[in-house]
């Protein structure tokens, strides 16, 4: 009895085995992937020859959903050894290339299976410092909340004389964007956003009033908010400083994909503490 | 053309604000040596203040090098915090020596955070350019047994301004012949006399009275300088006439 357990737990195991074995690749749902034949063929590249791709469900049987996957390049051409794909949905998928020679109907098959992983198209937003290193360590035990509240940038510094300008402070936001569990890179993104004070401005993307706007190829950005300083005698007068995201989307080969994401993450978790400096007169002499 | 002639005015304007911005911001509050200013700013409840003094060589120096053991709390200072306060919002500081200063005050808010303030104001101290004269140098009268008279005194806050309302009254010591204390007196800013008392009146014998000007110093305790050769007053009290006996003849 014992043995035909043992028997059976190593036939579960190959069996799982050989099920993710079969797989030949796994890729992240919107991540774009390249797919090639006869690239390293040492008869050479079949010139003239046609080839046809399709997208087909695991079991080969039909073409895939629409909308779960988009050639970027193809699918269908003379020569057209190499497509562009990027997948739209998680799922398992057949990626087919029927090559026809040039001289007649004669065509060869071939396939790979992928898997596509699921995943949100998360932003999250931190507060950072300049270089974009967060702030608050939250997977601590207990996180050092202490970092976000610090003194405006002119305490300390002599107010110029006949002068009530008590500058000004520039804290700083890390915004990311997953897609699928992993930094979004393959496409744009942007999102709209609303500070609680300041002016936003950023070296890492485009930024509007209201909007900010990602290039390709950047998963995370710091924006700068100048704050004006609000110098007064009381703790109380201090600025909480936060900044919100909505209307998040990242940008696909079929169009913008909103964000599906934890909405949550949208703001820091908590708001940065612009600490106030006193509101110290001009010297009178007499 | 006329865009770019706009523009270019435009620059030189902003350039000119700029500058003067800056030149004013510059402007040092001039005192004399030795006088003793309050300086203020306004008193948050609760907060904390502490107040230095740096002296610097430029004005453009760096406001806050202090130089070693000058605390303005030991003897041998270029300024001195009187009482040795130097922690709230309104201190008097004494002067000592001519120089460039700022004194800076630096407040801290109430509660743990530390944020702080800082104010400045440049404070040059002049050398010996104040001074104090007589516009007269003599005078004379009729022994009439009154032993004070008035002279009028020049003060000026450095060559060629006056000294002004702010800086009176004056206080005037000052030695008649014979004197081994000085006498005091009180100038005013509105009639600039310097009242002298003691002065011999002998209406027999002409008498001939110095008054000599130890010191003076400005409403602040600030020195003026004695100008060579019109610190002393010649007053000269003619002696009168044998008084004639008058006669009837008839």
């Amino acid at each position: 009895m014992k043995r035909l357990l043992k028997i059976t737990l190593v036939l579960a195991i190959s069996l799982i085995a050989f099920g993710t074995y079969a797989q030949d690749a796994t890729h992240n749902v919107f991540s774009k992937h390249t797919f090639k034949v006869n690239v390293t063929d040492p008869s050479g590249d079949h010139t003239g020859n046609t080839y046809t791709w399709t997208v087909l469900n695991a079991a080969g049987t039909a073409e895939a959903t629409a909308g779960t996957f988009s050639f970027i390049t193809g699918p269908s051409a003379v020569d057209l050894n190499e497509v562009e794909i990027q997948w739209l949905a998680s799922g398992d998928y057949l990626v087919q290339v029927s090559e026809q020679n040039a001289s007649g109907a004669c065509t060869t098959l071939r396939q790979i299976s992928i898997k596509v992983d699921g995943g949100d198209v998360d932003l999250l937003v931190e507060a950072c410092d300049a270089t974009g290193t967060p702030l608050v360590d939250y997977t601590a035990t207990t996180p050092d909340l202490i970092t976000l509240s610090t003194c405006n940038d002119k305490s300390g510094e002599i107010i110029t004389r006949g002068s009530d300008d008590f500058g000004s402070s520039v804290r700083y936001f890390k915004v990311s964007m997953t897609a699928g569990g992993v930094a979004w890179i393959q496409g744009t993104w942007k999102f709209d956003y609303v500070a609680t004070a300041g002016t936003v401005t950023s070296t890492d993307a485009t930024v509007g009033a209201t909007n900010v706007a990602v290039a390709l190829g950047t998963s995370s950005i710091v924006l700068k908010v100048d704050v004006s300083n609000t110098p007064g005698p009381v703790v109380s007068e201090s600025i909480n400083l936060n900044l919100t995201a909505s209307a998040v989307s990242i940008n696909t080969n079929t169009g913008d994909v909103n964000e599906t994401g934890t909405v949550d993450n949208n703001k820091a978790k908590d708001a940065i503490v612009i600490l106030p400096s006193p509101k110290t007169s001009d010297i009178s002499i007499d | 053309m006329l865009k770019g002639i706009l523009h270019r005015v435009l620059i030189l304007v902003i350039v000119t604000m700029v500058a003067l911005a800056s030149a004013k911001a510059q402007t040092p509050y001039v005192i004399l040596p030795g006088s003793t200013h309050k300086l203020t700013i306004t008193d948050h409840v609760g907060n904390t203040y502490e107040w230095k003094v740096y002296k610097v060589t430029d004005w453009a120096d760096q406001k806050d090098a202090l130089l070693a053991d000058n605390d303005g709390l030991a003897g041998d200072d270029d300024f001195l915090f009187v009482g040795g306060e130097f922690e709230k919002a309104e201190v008097d500081i004494t002067f000592l020596n001519e120089g460039k200063y700022y004194a800076i005050v630096e407040e801290f808010n109430t509660g743990t955070n530390f944020c702080s303030s800082r104010r400045a104001i440049p404070i040059e101290v002049f050398g010996i350019e104040a001074t104090i004269a007589f516009k007269d140098l003599t005078s004379d009268d009729c022994a009439d047994l009154d032993p004070q008279f008035a002279a009028e005194m020049i003060a000026m806050f450095n060559s060629g301004t006056e000294l002004p309302e702010s800086q009176y009254p004056i206080t005037v010591n000052y030695r008649l012949d014979g004197d081994t204390a000085d006498r005091t007196a009180i100038v005013n800013f509105a009639d600039k006399m310097f009242q002298v008392v003691g002065v011999i009146e002998d209406e027999i014998n002409e008498t001939i009275n110095h008054i000599s000007i130890m010191s003076a110093t400005n409403k602040y305790g600030g020195t003026l300088n004695m100008v060579s050769g019109n610190q002393i007053h010649t007053r000269t009290i003619f002696a009168l006439p044998a008084k004639p006996i008058i006669t009837v003849k008839n």
